[in-house]
């Protein structure tokens, strides 16, 4: 709290101390004050008026900011101003803010605004009129952070930094940051997470492979809460993460964003800056570099350290761009390194010892445990390459062409604690993916009152996954695969529909060594119509075939009240089953027990919906969402018994293992969400809040599956510090996490019941400095306050050991934009 | 212009020669266990040699898949009642050809490694009610090198085993792994008198196998 008070003292000092005392009613115009401001509001680079923009107006003799809208043409007109210096923020969604300052005199005086685009540049012909969301499934339920927002989470994990949102968990691998975001309740397999338009390809399968994905480099990351499958495959059945970088500039100026973070739990920081110049001799033209680099010390739980739980990470990237009104190119090359300690809590070597640790309280030897910086065994060590190139071409009224060409590079090590005389990792896994993708956007066809985009698309990847270990886990595999795509929408001013429908297809191989070969071909899990021997292993060939298909509708169904939206949307998607549910034959990463696949293994189908209401005011976001997916032949991983002399187990030299298989069983999800956002008008105080509720059984044992999301609250109460001439969005905020237990649990597949209800109190405080080149922003945020024991149902490390105890985060990060053309900015 | 497209191709001439790097160096030689180090132990073989002399009598547990599904199979282990045995417990890794013998390896870190002998057993592991055989560790630290931490305690890689009654029941036979956490050693005299006690040890399992024991 002390921290916080300083923050509030900062802020304080750096009001106006000459400032009059606020007036409690918004003040009639003095006499005399008759200037008129009139403004429009555009897009960079393309000139388009920019509709239903938020201005906020600090003008001369008014205590309280002045709100207004533009228009559809992205006019603006406000009256009765008095002379003098006036400030305007402007914003708009999918639009960087915009800070002026305007010298109000005379009667009228007129200002353009130009707001640069957070999304890649659009020919007019392709978008539907007013409809400037380039999001891709804005039927879906979809929730976005973005701004000061996102700038708050910075220095974290993917899966920490969306674990705020409603219908996000996170599955936690191992303390140190190694954790999945869960949407609704999937993870890893049935999500699907994009970068600037790319797949991300990884090793997503193991319960302790975190994407290797840097959020650093986002500017907004959008979160589609459900299927998503027709634009991006059918990888996406669960939803989809999207990350998207800020757009080269295009007008030229040199942009940096510089950032520091400092956390107390686990101890450690990074630094993270992005420069993006675009010469005024080279107009069109510009180079982005960036980079960051983080390291922290072992996490401390409130009574003993994690051991070995500390991480580094560097990540680098570099792009280059050219844009014009007809054509866009870019080509650019990102790389990620982390290596992360498991916790020395986390041994899982036999039955009987996971067992006592699950009945333990605190893991043994705790008292040995340290929060050092040294990463030691067992550990793991990434790197992520990719490289990319991509292209826009304008056809004129025809429409515009994008290519997209991508490789990536998945290079993973995994260290177990061994004897001494044994240098190496004990598992390596090289994955190289090949993907391009084109897409053709049509011209708008004006149909009546009703506006027809939309999108067809071609895609094309290849990867290969190269495995060693001497232990047999999944087989080294080849595979390619395609899509076509169409996704088509009618645009009317209070309604929109989507249709949308994907063929595709995978032919994999799979090469078996011998020893797993003729393992798996006497269980049985051979399909022996498409494997054969082959050496002295084996090889599996198969190829699939699905198709996917959506319906959506939003509906805006009050003409007067625009804000107020009904999104629904019904979908069957399909999913090709992943490499380690056709062939996994060994100890399952983090369990001690073996898992099995099957080669025999088909697709797996939902048909499902989703509805979405949500009223998006000046003062009130509220959004109530409900889901439902029936998924045929869900592969889910059950229990198997066995025949051996370890009666229902497996015997292992490390004692008897129980044997879990992937198998098809006919399953469903079903939940809601709710949030709110609320903040009182004219009164300096704001309530936010969300819920979230997942139900997922297996209906053919009528059981719950498992390790489905416990109910879960966010409560935040805030205090909004009155914007000064320097400082603007101060706050103060107190917030509470409750998840409930989870009751709802299959008795034979999980090991230990899961952990008690549990609620954490954190808080918060912020501040930006900003002025028309410059954008400070200062925050502390505290996790865990009250210092609460916990364990979380979706985390590993529930079988282990606590949850991390308090811990603050305090960050500062500078955003400037200095424009390099000569053009007076008005 | 010409300029400006000159720096452009040298910078995608760099991000292809950063590609290619990074691909080249992270590459795979065709050569699949090469650089690949594991020691996985997949056979336990236990020799019991009569310490008045006699054929040794060997008996194993094998995994022949190692964590693949299919499961291992043990052995019955046929001792005589009022013989005294010395036993020799080996541990390999029979997933490679030719099979590999971990056993040295323990025998190098024997500060850092304990074999443990319960089931129907009389011994300083265990407080079994029914006592087939009687254990009693035949071997300390310093018999496999300098012993440099704490004290000569037991590795139980060599043991001295003797019949007591005639029966059916079950040899257990455990190798902890216990290496240093954060410089403090986890091996400690009373590992033995903790696991009889039924206390929890540190460390973690590098084998833990079962036989059916049958004493004459």
């Amino acid at each position: 709290m002390a921290a916080e008070l300083v923050a509030l003292l900062l802020h304080l000092s750096l009001s106006e101390p000459a400032a009059p005392p606020p007036a409690p009613e918004q003040p009639a115009p003095a006499a005399g004050c008759a200037v008129a401001w009139v403004a429009t509001v555009v897009e960079s680079g393309t000139g388009e008026g920019l509709a239903d923009a938020r201005l906020e107006l600090r003008a001369p003799g008014r205590s309280a900011p002045i709100q207004a809208r533009t228009d559809e043409q992205g006019r603006v007109r406000v009256d009765g101003l008095c002379a003098g210096e006036m400030q305007v923020v402007a914003e708009v969604p999918e639009h960087a803010p915009g800070r002026l300052k305007v010298a109000l005199s005379g009667s009228t005086t007129s200002s353009r605004i130009e707001l640069e685009a957070l999304h890649p540049r659009h020919s007019g012909h392709v978008i539907a009129v007013n409809v400037h969301t380039e999001r891709p499934t804005g039927v879906s339920t979809s929730q976005s952070l973005a701004g000061a927002e996102l700038a708050r989470t910075r220095g974290q994990g993917l899966a920490d930094a969306l674990s705020g949102m409603s219908g996000v968990a996170t599955l936690r691998g191992t303390a140190g940051g190694m954790s999945k975001p869960m949407i609704r309740g999937h993870v890893g397999r049935r999500n699907l997470i994009v970068v600037d338009g790319i797949r991300h390809e990884g090793q997503d399968w193991g319960i302790d492979h975190a994407p290797e994905v840097d959020p650093n480099v986002a500017d907004r990351i959008t979160v589609v809460k459900g299927a998503g499958t027709t634009r991006f495959g059918a990888k996406a059945i669960g939803g989809v993460v999207l990350l998207d970088s800020r757009p080269l500039p295009q007008r030229p100026s040199v942009r940096s964003e510089i950032g520091t973070v400092g956390y107390s739990n686990p101890l450690g920081g990074g630094g993270s800056a992005r420069i993006d110049w675009a010469p005024a001799r080279a107009r069109g033209f510009a180079i982005r570099v960036e980079g960051n680099a983080s390291r922290h010390r072992a996490v401390v739980t409130p009574t003993y350290p994690l051991d070995n739980t500390g991480a580094a990470t560097w990540n680098a990237g570099t792009q280059l761009g050219y844009a014009s009104d007809a054509v866009d190119f870019g080509v650019g090359y990102r790389v990620m390194r982390a290596v992360g300690g498991i916790c020395t809590c986390l041994r899982i070597s036999s039955p009987e010892d996971f067992d006592k640790s699950i009945a333990r309280s605190r893991p043994i030897g705790a008292e040995l445990y340290r929060a050092d910086f040294e990463i030691e065994r067992a550990k793991q060590e990434i790197w992520h390459h990719l490289a990319f190139a991509r292209a826009r071409v304008g056809l004129g009224r025809a429409g515009e062409l994008h290519a997209l060409y991508s490789f990536q590079f998945n290079d993973r090590k995994e260290y177990d604690v061994v004897r001494k005389s044994v240098e190496g990792p004990q598992l390596t896994f090289g994955l190289a993916t090949h993907a391009a993708e084109v897409r053709y956007e049509h011209a708008r066809l004006q149909l009546g009152q009703w506006s027809l985009v939309g999108t067809v698309g071609a895609t094309f990847s290849h990867q290969t996954n190269r495995f060693t270990s001497s232990s047999t886990l999944i087989p080294d595999y080849r595979q390619a695969s395609w899509a076509v795509y169409d996704i088509e929408r009618f645009v009317h001013e209070r309604v929109e529909l989507e249709l949308g429908a994907r063929y595709e297809g995978l032919h994999r191989t799979a090469d078996l060594r011998e020893r797993d070969f003729l393992g798996q071909q006497a269980g049985g899990r051979l399909d022996p119509t498409t494997c054969r021997a082959s050496g002295d292993g084996g090889t599996c060939e198969r190829g699939f075939h699905t198709a996917s298909a959506t319906l959506g509708a939003l509906v805006r169904p009050f003409g007067r009240a625009p804000e107020f939206t009904w999104r629904t949307q019904l979908n069957s998607s399909a999913r090709i089953p992943s490499i380690d549910e056709q062939f996994m034959n060994g100890a399952a990463p983090s369990f001690p027990i073996l898992g099995v696949g099957s080669s025999k293994l088909g697709v797996e189908r939902s048909w499902g919906g989703e509805s979405t209401l949500q009223y998006d005011g000046d003062w009130l976001l509220v959004e109530a969402a409900g889901h439902a997916a029936y998924i045929d032949d869900y592969i889910y991983f059950v229990p198997q018994r066995q025949n051996g002399q370890c009666g229902f187990l497996s015997c292992t030299a490390r004692g008897p293992l129980p044997v879990f298989a992937f198998t098809p069983v006919d399953a469903f999800f079903g939940g809601g969400e709710l949030r709110f956002d609320l903040r009182a008008p004219r009164l300096p105080f704001g309530l936010a809040g969300s819920a979230s509720w997942v139900r997922a059984l297996d209906l053919q044992t009528g059981a719950p599956l498992a390790f489905i999301p416990a109910d879960r609250y966010w409560l935040a109460g805030r205090y909004y510090f009155p914007d000064t001439r320097v400082s603007g969005r101060g706050y103060i905020e107190v917030n509470t996490t409750i998840v409930a237990r989870q009751r709802r649990f299959p008795e034979d597949v999980d090991f230990s019941p899961p952990p008690p209800a549990y609620a954490l109190l954190g808080a918060g405080a912020g501040v930006e400095f900003m002025s028309e080149r410059r954008l400070f922003r200062l925050s502390l945020i505290g996790t865990n306050l009250t210092n609460t024991r916990y364990r979380d149902y979706t985390s590993l490390l529930r079988y282990f050991a606590d949850e991390a105890g308090w811990g603050l985060q305090l960050r500062f990060a500078v955003d400037f934009d200095v424009p390099l053309d000569e053009r007076p900015r008005r | 212009m010409q300029r400006h497209c000159k720096k452009i191709f040298g910078g995608a001439a760099l991000v292809a020669a950063l590609v290619a790097a990074a691909c080249e160096e992270h590459g795979h030689d065709g050569d699949h266990d090469h650089d690949h180090e594991n020691e996985v132990i997949s056979r336990v073989e236990l020799t019991f040699t009569p310490t008045a002399g006699g054929a040794p009598l060997v008996f194993a547990f094998d995994d022949p898949d190692g964590d693949g599904g299919a499961s291992g199979t043990a052995d019955r282990v046929e001792l005589a009642a009022g013989v005294e045995y010395t036993l020799a417990v080996r541990f390999q890794n029979s997933l490679v050809q030719p099979p590999e013998d971990l056993t040295g390896e323990i025998e190098a870190e024997a500060e850092d490694h304990m074999v443990f002998v319960v089931g129907d057993v009389a011994g300083p592991g265990s407080s079994a009610p029914t006592t087939l055989v009687t254990h009693a560790y035949a071997d300390v630290e310093s018999d496999y090198g300098a012993n440099a931490v704490g004290e000569d305690l037991p590795v139980g890689l060599v043991n001295t085993i003797t019949g007591n009654a005639a029966g059916t029941g079950e040899l257990r036979v455990i190798l902890r792994h216990l290496p240093e956490v954060n410089g403090q050693p986890q091996k400690t005299g009373e590992l033995a008198a903790d696991l009889a006690a039924g206390r929890d040890l540190p460390g973690s399992v590098d084998a833990d196998v079962s036989f059916v024991l049958a004493v004459s």
